[in-house]
């Protein structure tokens, strides 16, 4: 294949070819086999190392297509298809399992305690794994991607101290600059944070208290942190009623606290 | 988690590792989804299909792991979400009717889609690091301008050429391979 050819194929993928120009160059897609077989390729190619996209099986040779669809049709994949079904639906950690594993007077105890305490029940063991897949550490809001001034540089390092977990640390720069800097709402929302992971939970929802009687645009954040740091703290019904408010009032993260609440509940 | 012990468990529809593989793998293939776009509910398919997926290639012919079992299983169950967003994604701007294929079909498809990105990935380690550089950048639709901020090379033409000579390096070596037969498009 020429440059031309190659240039021709990238400007169709990048959309970049006119209408006319397109029509001609599908015809030749059609009519040209070596000129098929290059398009295709790269097409291939594109869509597979191109994170967004992803490069569909259309029209290939159909026999390794059918050894496989035979293979997933078979009883033995069938009934490995219900193991796992069933895997996925099995409680992780069950009372009974644990009892199993002790005898008489221990299993006795044990069992007295779950009746008094129940800290294994699956509703308090649920909402440490839900604060973590919801508070999505990932996604808080960055200082870093908003580039550097004076005023930002204290609060990107404090912010590189928390993806560090240096909590401690975190949490007491970012109190410190509240008090000269009262505006920054992302600044309230990671000292919250930095305390609930300290454990220091009234703290935390103090914080946010302050974020949310402020009249920052995202004062109603506060609804959305307090409610999953209840989570954290296994304070269900605080949380479930900080989630109703977000729900009722159609506030920031509405769709997830739905998800949320129903999950919990 | 050791790949082999691991494939071979899970061919034989051994319960007590498939629980365990659920127990360390399925909450980062969830918070994954939940990042993208998907809910728990999309989470669990998309786990079981790529377990049924690695299950059904091992059986055929036998999965080779250089990494390891958890970190292929993510590979898979993030590449199968990625299929399911695009698929949706073709599905609002085309207005052809979409052919209606059985679940099995659709499985099949999957594992030929994701077998070819694995040996384009393969093919992409075999070439230079310049060439694999700049091909990554070139497949990730990065413009030409943005290359050249980011490499030594001065212009546009330059860069143009240096992605001609890669891709053609690169196309050859997947067409040499016996595996891009039942692979590529017709």
């Amino acid at each position: 294949m020429n440059l031309e050819d190659d240039i021709l194929i990238e400007q169709f993928l990048r959309n970049e070819l006119s209408e006319q120009e397109k029509e001609s160059f599908l015809e030749r897609v059609k009519n040209d086999a070596d000129f098929r077989e290059e398009y295709l390729l790269e097409k291939q190619l594109f869509e597979s190392l191109n994170e967004e996209e992803w490069s569909f099986a259309e029209n290939i040779d159909n026999k390794e297509t059918n050894e496989l669809e035979a293979l997933f049709e078979s009883k033995e994949i069938q009934n490995l298809k219900e193991v796992i079904k069933k895997a996925s639906t099995k409680p992780k950690v069950s009372r009974g399992k644990i009892i199993s594993f002790l005898s008489g007077f221990a299993a006795a105890v044990v069992l007295g305690f779950l009746i008094l305490k129940p800290m294994f029940s699956p509703s308090v063991l649920d909402t440490n794994v839900l604060y973590a897949e919801y508070v999505d550490f990932n996604n808080l809001p960055s200082f870093i991607e908003r580039g550097i001034d004076d005023a930002k540089g204290t609060l990107i390092e404090a912010e590189k101290l928390f993806k560090q977990k240096k909590y401690d640390e975190s949490a007491v720069i970012f109190q410190e600059f509240l008090k000269e800097n009262k505006s920054e709402s992302g600044a309230y929302i990671y000292a919250a944070l930095s305390h609930a992971e300290l454990k220091n939970f009234d703290k935390a929802i103090e914080i946010l208290d302050t974020l949310k009687e402020s009249d920052l645009i995202d004062a109603e954040k506060a609804y959305w942190y307090k409610s999953l740091i209840y989570l954290k703290e296994k304070q269900t019904e605080k949380a479930e009623k900080e989630l109703q408010y977000i729900i009722d009032n159609s506030l920031f993260n509405k769709i997830k606290a739905e998800e949320l609440i129903r999950k919990f509940q | 988690m050791d790949g082999n012990y691991y494939l071979d468990a899970l061919v034989k529809g051994d319960s007590k590792v498939v629980s365990k593989i659920y127990d360390v793998n399925f909450k980062q293939v969830k918070r994954f989804i939940l990042q993208n776009k998907g809910n728990t509910e999309d989470a669990e398919d998309i786990f079981q299909k790529a377990l049924l997926q690695i299950a059904v290639r091992h059986k055929k012919d036998g999965i080779h792991i250089n990494t390891t079992f958890d970190g292929f299983l993510f590979t898979v169950c993030k590449n199968l979400w990625r299929r399911e967003l695009n698929s949706h994604k073709s599905r609002v701007t085309n207005s052809e009717i979409v052919e209606q294929v059985s679940e099995a079909k659709d499985n099949a498809r999957a594992i030929i889609e994701q077998k070819r990105q694995e040996l384009f990935i393969e093919m992409l380690d075999k070439i230079s690091e310049n060439c694999k550089m700049i091909l990554s950048l070139f497949f990730a639709k990065v413009s030409y301008a943005e290359i050249i901020e980011t490499t030594e090379y001065t212009s546009e033409t330059v860069v143009r050429q240096r992605v001609f000579k890669c891709k053609k390096k690169l196309t050859d070596l997947i067409k040499e391979d016996l595996r891009f037969n039942s692979l590529r498009e017709l």
